[in-house]
């Protein structure tokens, strides 16, 4: 089902008009009123005027999460403090706090955008939605019970937690619907069998749209298995609205960006220059509808590929992969960008590796060499020198091919690259640049 | 590749190495301090990296799995052809032949240090090691598991 077909189905050409429009009024609310917004553009000798065309955007300086955290909390709002109707925010995993203000307009907008994902899960007025994320200055629970409670579906707002009070409110209620993180969405649908509840007979979930944590094919047949439900994914973030930025149609092959409220951008980290589709970049956004807080040219730091090709679903918004990486993880290798995420992909799908593997770059005779270090599978067979040159020079290959540069792969036994507590070290750089 | 046999086969460890300096007399060290007695042994090496394959008696095959995981070395058991020679000349071509006869391909083969008496022993993995031990053992060739080596 499609919320708004005249908004989500438009031609490229008349939303590409109707983008231009709204990011010259947005350029200009926010020259008019903030401060850091208005010097920027002075220093970058572009004013209002100089944005004519939908391409005069990459004019535009960028911003950053360090810009919310040095104005907060009200230095980035572009209408008085008493427009203002809601704060949301995050704790900001680096330490200081950031806030996002709210107009009433603005929590419209964004009801609107979670409503079309919703919609494309199939809610309707008759649904009983339960909202399992977290209530508070997380976007995620308000978010979601906004959305539901747009389309005029009865909502559940249960917050997270709770586990055996949740599956039993789930099934006293009769909820259709679930919107939480997809790892607790699991989490709920192995307790639920555990305390003998069998899904499509105890409980009536249908559908439900997850997201807030970064998810892969496998999680969701698990989770769709667990639950006995088709599972969303959804994707947002608080400095351009929550969730709803983007969101799946049912034919799960990435997601539509709500693009009559933001302009994506897939750009090179490096040079900042727009990259062709198809090809990983960061993502940045602009938001063309909102007036208490918007964002021109946020940089998110996330690694994604852009899908323009049309959708089996009618919609026409342009569509984005699943985020693969960080830019902070990114190398630069003889001039070619390289994500670790990309290697890691390659070598979940080869038969006798294992993902984990360390990337090592150094400069030899002026050039950089890269050399991939992947552990064995422990299953992997290493008793004939074949096995193991085919299984180096397949992962060799598909370098090449996925990644664009010559690799110099080293197999390696099982357990031997250290793992550190969290995030994973998987780039040493020995360069001496 | 577990054979799940009618005939006698031989359990060889192999061991994957990195291309770094001392790494065999590492793992020979690891085999010596725990009183393993090597019954047989090949090392086969590119540029990059190498392989230990090695045949213990069946009652040491567990401490040394253990000991060399204990070592972070990659080590796996799996199961090869292992066949009594006729020392003397020609002897081995003529069971090479029955292999080839069998219309399997050897992937690699070496020789046992000590075979049963009188004999010379190899061991080998080809293309279809069931296949072939069927042949050999129609041919009158005596196939050896561990424990027939001493």
């Amino acid at each position: 089902m499609i919320y708004q077909p005249e908004l989500e189905c438009m031609s490229r050409d008349e939303l590409r008009a109707l983008q231009t429009e709204r990011l010259k009024e947005t350029v200009r609310w926010e020259y008019d009123h903030v401060a850091l917004y208005r010097e920027r553009m002075d220093e970058a000798g572009v004013s209002p005027e100089d944005i004519k065309t939908f391409d005069d955007i990459t004019k535009l300086p960028f911003t950053e999460k360090e810009d919310l955290r040095k104005e907060f909390p009200f230095g980035l709002l572009a209408v008085p403090r008493e427009e203002i109707v809601r704060i949301q925010g995050s704790s900001g995993t680096t330490g200081h706090p950031i806030v996002v203000g709210y107009t009433e307009g603005d929590v419209d907008v964004w009801s609107e955008m979670v409503a079309r994902a919703m919609c494309a899960a199939g809610a309707t007025k008759e649904d009983i939605v339960q909202v399992a994320y977290g209530y508070g200055l997380f976007t995620g629970g308000l978010g979601a019970h906004q959305g539901a409670t747009e389309i005029g579906a009865m909502v559940i707002p249960m917050s997270s937690g709770n586990t055996q009070r949740q599956i039993m409110m789930m099934r006293e209620l009769g909820a259709t619907m679930l919107c939480c993180t997809p790892s607790y969405a699991i989490y709920l649908g192995e307790t639920a069998r555990e305390m003998g509840l069998v899904p499509g007979v105890d409980l009536k979930l249908k559908s439900g749209v997850f997201g807030a944590e970064p998810w892969t094919e496998e999680m969701r047949a698990k989770l769709e298995d667990v639950l006995g439900i088709d599972a969303y994914d959804i994707y947002g973030l608080t400095e351009i609205a929550g969730p709803g930025v983007a969101f799946e149609c049912p034919e799960k092959h990435g997601m539509h960006v709500n693009e009559d409220h933001v302009i994506i951008e897939c750009i090179d980290p490096v040079t900042g220059k727009h990259q062709p589709a198809g090809t990983p970049g960061e993502l940045v956004f602009t938001t063309i509808t909102k007036k208490g807080q918007p964002a021109i040219r946020y940089r998110t730091h996330d690694i994604c590929t852009l899908d323009d090709s049309p959708c089996a679903c009618g919609r026409t918004t342009v569509r984005m992969g699943r985020i693969t990486g960080r830019t902070d993880d990114m190398l630069v290798i003889r001039g070619v960008n390289v994500f670790p995420s990309q290697i890691e992909s390659i070598l979940v799908g080869v038969k006798g590796a294992s993902p984990h593997y360390l990337l090592e770059v150094d400069r030899i005779n002026s050039t950089d060499a890269l050399t991939v270090k992947v552990e064995m599978a422990p299953d992997m067979a290493v008793d004939a020198i074949s096995s193991i040159e085919n299984l180096r020079n397949t992962i060799a290959d598909q370098i090449k091919s996925v990644v664009g540069i010559k690799a110099k792969v080293q197999l390696v036994a099982p357990k031997s690259i250290a793992r550190s507590e969290g995030k994973a070290k998987r780039v040493i750089d020995k360069r001496k640049l | 590749m577990a054979i799940m046999s009618d005939y006698k086969y031989i359990q060889q460890v192999s061991v994957y190495l990195e291309n770094k300096e001392g790494t065999l007399v590492n793992l020979l060290e690891i085999v010596g301090a725990k009183g393993v007695n090597l019954l047989a042994m090949s090392i086969a090496d590119t540029t990059d990296f190498g392989i230990a394959r090695l045949v213990v008696a069946t009652e040491d095959q567990a401490i040394l799995m253990e000991e060399l995981d204990a070592h972070d070395m990659f080590a796996r058991i799996n199961d090869v052809v292992g066949i009594g020679v006729e020392h003397k000349p020609g002897g081995l071509a003529k069971v090479l032949a029955t292999v080839r006869g069998s219309g399997q391909q050897i992937e690699y083969a070496y020789s046992i240090i000590s075979g049963s008496e009188g004999q010379a022993a190899i061991v080998m993995q080809t293309s279809d090691n069931e296949a072939c031990m069927e042949a050999l053992a129609k041919a009158g060739i005596t196939l050896l598991s561990n424990d027939d080596l001493k």
